[in-house]
């Protein structure tokens, strides 16, 4: 009796279509090689105050090689932690005392605070397409404040070389007495040379 | 095992079976794994790096990186201590103490056999801005999570091929708010594969 084998039009549970595609990884790159495929994070963030409330940064995808993007995590990161609007003020609360939001609740009260004020749009030179079709999205939607969040593509998108990625943070309201941090996005995905499929 | 033997419903003992199978390898000849990367910093030691290194015989396939962060002087009378005072320093509770500092960090990891490549935080080297991995974007609390290389339908992992020397670094954005010695870093999540002719 013939061995068992998988194909394309077998409808595998989740577990197989792992197993499938580690054994193919590992079939075809037999002499493992991080120059065939390799897994990177790439940073797109933007240094965001009251007084600079926009910015936008770019990543070049290097020519000869393919973006395989699956994914990404927020990326908020205060230029002084010790800045009276993100770590709050002195003393507990006091009965008559008004607080705004950015300065109550717990440091990931005040966190969430930072990313509810950012939106973000995220975007390809290639086809003009956005990432986030129809605008921006608030950062405090793509992390974990908001249980899963939108951090990951159903699909890998695949960006090839020589396309240029395209970031833009905004504060949503930049009259608050806002420290400055750094806001955006940390892409997930892999580089493949453009002469593999 | 015959082609008509069903294999093991146990998720490792099929990726060991369908490997070896394929690959002609044994089932010892693979191993997952955790790799702990963390250097313990405090007010004095603001910045600091540990090497490791891939096993001599193995390829490492890294699928998931998660942060790791522990504060080790929470019985000491002059560490971690909250005062009422504004900034981090007067900020207590172990959450508010352990978000301060993965919010307060920078993180970076090299190949050290590939002149340093950036494992974490890839640029086109355009600059302009510190590429650095905030740690907090790999932690809930953080409103972030794991990176994941991996999902049902996408397989990618790092590869580092054996006896790659690789380096973490890590340090402070800001200093001296009282910090305590603290551990912190990152866990790779990985599988050691038997590298071809070993």
């Amino acid at each position: 009796m013939a061995a068992a084998q998988f194909s394309a039009a077998d409808v595998l549970p989740r577990e197989d279509r792992f197993i499938e595609r580690l054994r193919s990884l590992l079939v075809e790159g037999r002499e493992l090689s991080a120059d065939i495929l390799d897994a990177r994070t790439i940073p797109l963030y933007v240094s965001l105050s009251s007084s600079t409330p926009a910015g936008e940064r770019t990543f070049l995808v290097p020519n000869g090689f393919t973006l395989r993007l699956k994914g990404y995590r927020p990326h908020i990161r205060p230029a002084n932690i010790n800045s009276d609007t993100i770590v709050g003020g002195a003393g507990v609360w006091a009965p008559g005392s008004a607080y705004t939001i950015l300065k109550s609740g717990d440091l990931q009260d005040r966190l969430l605070a930072y990313a509810m004020n950012c939106r973000i749009g995220f975007k390809s030179t290639f086809n003009e397409l956005d990432y986030f079709d129809g605008g921006v999205m608030p950062l405090s939607n793509v992390g974990t404040f908001m249980g899963e969040g939108a951090k990951t593509f159903v699909g890998p998108n695949i960006i090839r070389g020589g396309t240029l990625l395209r970031l833009k943070a905004s504060l949503k309201d930049s009259t608050a007495a806002i420290s400055a941090a750094e806001y955006g996005i940390v892409l997930v995905g892999a580089l493949v040379p453009e002469n593999l499929r | 095992m015959s082609a008509e033997t069903t294999p093991p419903l146990h998720q490792i003992e099929r990726l060991r079976s369908m490997l070896a199978e394929t690959l002609g390898l044994s089932w010892i000849d693979f191993q997952f794994v955790q790799v702990p990367l963390y250097v313990t910093l405090n007010d004095v030691t603001t910045s600091d790096q540990v090497d490791h290194q891939v096993p001599a015989d193995y390829d490492m396939l890294v699928f998931q990186i998660d942060p790791l962060l522990a504060l080790n002087e929470l019985g000491s009378a002059t560490e971690e201590v909250q005062t009422a005072t504004a900034g981090a320093t007067g900020l207590g509770g172990a959450r508010n103490r352990m978000l301060m500092k993965a919010l307060n960090s920078k993180i970076t990891l090299v190949d050290l056999d590939r002149k340093n490549v950036e494992l974490l935080q890839m640029t086109d080297r355009q600059g302009g801005f510190d590429p650095t991995l905030c740690l907090a974007s790999l932690m809930p609390m953080g409103g972030g999570g794991p990176i994941k290389f991996y999902d049902d339908e996408d397989l990618a992992p790092m590869i580092l091929k054996r006896n790659t020397k690789i380096q973490l670094k890590a340090e402070w954005v800001q200093t001296a708010y009282g910090y305590g010695d603290t551990d912190i870093g990152i866990v790779l999540q990985a599988l050691l594969i038997k590298a071809v002719g070993t």
